[in-house]
């Protein structure tokens, strides 16, 4: 709550004897000055310092002799986890933990410049699995939200690295991320390190379906399965974003094939995409069955729809396109529907979202060849102003009439 | 609360103190691992060949071609049928008569047994083509002193490496003859 707020109300409340002068002060007291954003500023700090001292060692490093340069990282190092230590202990909580991620980071500079001193180039990524090891034991133990980011940052890029570099996925360093963040996630849910972890997981399966060659619809089973697996969550709205990611990716593969597949090009655009039907279907059938079971053991079968999104109509002859399209208005109205009726934002913005790229998908699909194409541009940017305009001002609405709901009997 | 408080920051003092202990060995590990290569370590030669372009000094460093690099499917050694890019091999290598140099000798899937005069590598395959495998082994790059490589980019094709192996595998660049 904002102080300078609490400032202007506050005398009116004394004078209307809502509260007494003293009391007025203690609240007062309550609301420290300008506490968050003197919080920022020493970690903005200690992230100039360590550039500089960075970049001026980086700058000489080639004249420093061996033992001197190990010396230095190690050191470097150190000092970093201690200063953020001691700064933990004096109650100075960001400073500590930004210097804490500056240790982290140093230790993951320190394994590049070892290797480069014996001029090796690294062919594997088996060191910064370590590395993103010690940051998951260190988000553990700091129990921070930065360090939580910072680890998922260095197993996210590991991965890249080793899929664009070596042509190679690693498993353990997956199932080390998997494991270590998302155990760390159920004991302290936080909406923002959901959307990246589901995020990261996804981007990740991608890597794994490309890397290997397989076909590209095989990418759906770790994201579904991701996705069924939250469907066993007690709770739900803390996990949606696991399940929002993956309805995402599904969207979008979807809307690929819409946007650059027709029946007139005689491509192998779908064969190249398929999955083996039968192992295929039958994943697909399996893990849809956990999550119908996961659904109904907390009654929330009316979600079952998120599965349409997974049709596998790329199997069809003939006119997957349409299907596809279909598909995603389906979703996008029925997501929008959900949203409204369970009075949730967060699917209400999905859906707006997913209903305009629908549109113009269908649009552009539809519209492309039949029309002049400054024609087709105008009339495009007005279905989709007015659409956004009438969706918004739905939503606005909305908010407004659930604000006053809240205000009358506030629920949960 | 606050006895509570100072136990638990004691306890995660130690935890953290623990960690940053395995990463300083892990760091000195990797060093006495590299390091220990060049001490007991044996020293081949190998003969760089030429690419295009022609300059290889890529501002700190300087990328080397070595005839070891590429091999033909005649030298896969392993079980099952040749190597995807990105599998890891073990590559033989054999002393060449007449110039001293070192040239595969076999690509092996599984770490093969070596007589007295030759030694083993291990690599990754980068790509292969037609008729040959290209293979990695994180010796191909030198790095230099900004602005001072620029004579040994420019012989980059041609050059003889002399590299320490280890018997546990590790190796490294010693000097390049230049």
């Amino acid at each position: 709550m904002s102080r300078k707020w609490l400032q202007q109300e506050g005398p009116s409340w004394i004078h209307q004897n809502i509260i007494t002068p003293e009391q007025f002060q203690r609240i007062l007291a309550c609301y420290p000055e300008q506490k968050r954003a003197i919080g920022l500023i020493p970690i903005l700090g200690s992230i100039l310092v360590g550039l500089g001292i960075l970049s001026f060692v980086a700058a000489n490093w080639q004249q420093i002799p061996d033992v001197i340069r190990l010396l230095i990282i190690g050191i470097t190092m150190t000092g970093f986890y201690t200063a953020g230590e001691m700064f933990r202990r004096r109650n100075q909580e960001n400073l500590g933990t930004g210097l804490i991620g500056l240790g982290l980071l140093t230790f993951g500079a320190g394994i590049v410049l070892i290797g480069q001193m014996f001029h090796l180039q690294a062919y594997g990524v088996t060191s910064f699995i370590v590395w993103g090891s010690v940051g998951v034991l260190l988000t553990y133990l700091i129990k921070s939200r930065y360090l939580f980011l910072l680890s998922l940052l260095i197993f996210s890029g590991l991965q890249w690295y080793n899929t664009t570099e070596f042509h190679h996925f690693s498993f353990a360093a997956f199932a080390i991320m998997a494991a270590g963040l998302g155990y760390y996630w159920l004991k302290r849910p936080d909406t923002l390190l959901a959307w990246c972890l589901a995020a990261s997981i996804t981007v990740q399966s991608i890597l794994l379906v490309t890397v290997h060659e397989w076909p590209f619809s095989w990418f759906f089973i770790p994201v579904w399965l991701l996705y069924s697996v939250m469907d066993w969550s007690k709770e739900r709205k803390s996990v949606y974003p696991f399940q929002a990611i993956p309805l995402v990716a599904a969207f979008v593969h979807n809307l690929v094939i819409v946007l650059f597949y027709t029946d007139r090009h005689d491509s192998t655009f779908l064969q190249d995409l398929a999955a083996q039907p039968f192992w295929f279907s039958l994943a697909l059938v399996a893990i849809f069955a956990l999550s119908l079971a996961g659904k109904h053991r907390h009654r929330r079968l009316s979600s079952s729809p998120d599965w349409l999104l997974a049709l596998p109509f790329f199997y069809l002859p003939q006119g997957a396109d349409a299907a596809y399209l279909l598909v995603l208005f389906a979703f996008s109205l029925y997501l929008l529907w959900r949203g409204y009726a369970e009075e949730w934002a967060v699917k209400i913005n999905l859906g707006t979202l997913l209903f305009l790229a629908s549109t113009m998908a269908a649009y552009g699909k539809l519209a492309w060849n039949f029309m002049d194409k400054s024609i087709f541009f105008i009339l495009g940017g007005i279905i989709l102003l007015s659409l956004s305009w009438f969706l918004n001002r739905r939503k606005k609405q909305f908010l407004i009439e659930h604000r006053e709901d809240q205000e009358e009997k506030p629920h949960e | 609360m606050n006895k509570n408080g100072n136990g638990m920051k004691k306890k995660r003092g130690f935890w953290l103190m623990l960690i940053v202990l395995l990463q300083l060995l892990f760091l000195g590990g990797i060093a006495c691992f590299h390091y220990s290569a060049l001490w007991v370590g044996k020293e081949i030669t190998l003969r760089t060949v030429p690419v295009d372009p022609r300059d290889q000094l890529y501002g700190d460093y300087v990328q080397l071609n070595y005839e070891i690099n590429t091999a033909p499917y005649s030298k896969w050694k392993g079980s099952g049928k040749e190597p995807n890019s990105g599998d890891a091999v073990y590559v033989l290598l054999t002393e060449n008569g007449k110039d001293g140099d070192y040239e595969v000798a076999g690509v092996y899937d599984k770490k093969p047994s070596r007589s007295a005069g030759e030694v083993i590598l291990k690599g990754r395959v980068q790509y292969t083509d037609n008729a040959t495998m290209r293979i990695h082994y994180g010796l191909e790059q030198y790095y230099v002193e900004e602005n001072s490589g620029k004579e040994l980019g420019e012989r980059a094709g041609n050059l003889l490496v002399h590299v320490k192996v280890a018997p546990w595998g590790s190796a490294v660049i010693e000097r390049i003859e230049l």
